[in-house]
């Protein structure tokens, strides 16, 4: 199953799966409906080449996505200030082309920690915040100001 | 203690010597009336019949004469003996003082020496402590000096580069910071890629 980049939190994902199962719904009460999905589900679609949404498809459809549900790994991203939808789009793509294709990102801003990002596995934190990196070089720091 | 006994010493060497010379005065009186009795005697017989009156007096003075020197020569011997008694006493006496006093000094320098000894051991001991006390202090308080410094380095690195950030930050506005930062972050995102991999794995 391949996700699209928008659909980049668990919420997101729960709520397609939701989509569909209403859809399945709609459907078994009158098989002539055509169900409307939003934007994200289409995606979802065409990414996975669903043309037709039948019953069969649909069932098929929401088990695999439980199974991501259910096997899914996720990070969090600290921002130093709001993000758009376009950008966290550009993080998580980078984030499933060269790590794990079927990774979530949950995003949060803190205005404290400046620029860059700071990512958070369940292991591990990594910090890639202007404030660290100035730490970082804390030795540069200390000669600039002395030479000034 | 010695010298109480040094003069009861000199007290019975002087009784015997007054005990000794009344002995041999009183010995040499009893032989001068022995012989004068004899000569008496025989005067008495001489004078009444062989000696006249002159002659019996000049041998009388010659006798009060011979018994004087007598008395005189026994009274220089036992002067002579009194005097080298003395020495010999005072010099003894002397020996004995000197002696006694040399062990006595011997073992106030014994002592003043063991004295001076512990004396000494107690102030290189203090002196010891003492200077193992200020290093410690010394010691303490570098560590205590350098903790404080690199606190505040610490403290000063941490407000420097939230101040730097900060200052970053809000030359830019919102969503723009974080665009213009994309490629950056990208790049910190590809430096650490394996890392992060292998910690989702």
């Amino acid at each position: 199953m391949i996700l699209p980049s928008s659909v980049h939190s668990l919420d997101q994902l729960t709520t397609i799966i939701w989509e569909i199962e209403e859809a399945l719904s709609q459907l078994q009460k009158n098989p002539q409906l055509k169900p409307q999905f939003s934007t994200s589900t289409e995606k979802l679609f065409a990414l996975n080449s669903v043309r037709d949404f039948t019953n069969s498809t649909g069932l098929t459809i929401k088990e695999a996505l439980e199974d991501v549900r259910k096997n899914s790994k996720q990070i969090h991203i600290s921002t130093g200030a709001v993000t758009s939808f376009e950008w966290q789009e550009q993080i998580v793509k980078w984030f499933r082309n060269e790590v794990d294709g079927s990774l979530f990102c949950s995003f949060s801003t803190d205005t404290t920690q400046g620029g860059g990002i700071v990512v958070r596995t369940p292991k591990k934190q990594y910090d890639f915040t202007f404030k660290q990196r100035v730490l970082n070089n804390s030795d540069k720091l200390m000669e600039l100001m002395k030479t000034k | 203690m010695e010298y109480s006994v040094l003069f009861i010493g000199v007290g019975i060497v002087t009784v015997v010597n007054i005990i000794c010379t009344a002995i041999i005065v009183s010995r040499s009186q009893v032989m001068h009336k022995k012989r004068g009795m004899t000569q008496h005697y025989h005067l008495d017989v001489d004078s009444t019949d062989l000696l006249p009156e002159e002659e019996m007096t000049a041998v009388r003075t010659q006798a009060r004469e011979k018994m004087e020197r007598a008395f005189g020569d026994t009274f220089a011997h036992l002067d002579q003996s009194l005097v080298a008694m003395a020495e010999s006493i005072t010099l003894s006496a002397e020996k004995q003082f000197s002696a006694k006093l040399n062990t006595e000094l011997s073992k106030f320098e014994a002592n003043l020496g063991s004295a001076s000894g512990s004396v000494q051991a107690v102030v290189e001991n203090t002196t010891k402590q003492f200077n193992a006390g200020t290093e410690a202090m010394r010691l303490d308080l570098e560590a205590a000096v350098t903790k404080e410094k690199e606190r505040r380095i610490a403290d000063f690195e941490q407000r420097m580069s939230t101040v730097i950030s900060s200052y970053i930050a809000d030359s830019f506005n919102g969503n723009q910071t974080m665009i213009t930062q994309t490629d950056l972050i990208v790049e910190w995102l590809n430096q650490h890629k394996d890392e992060i991999r292998k910690d989702l794995a």
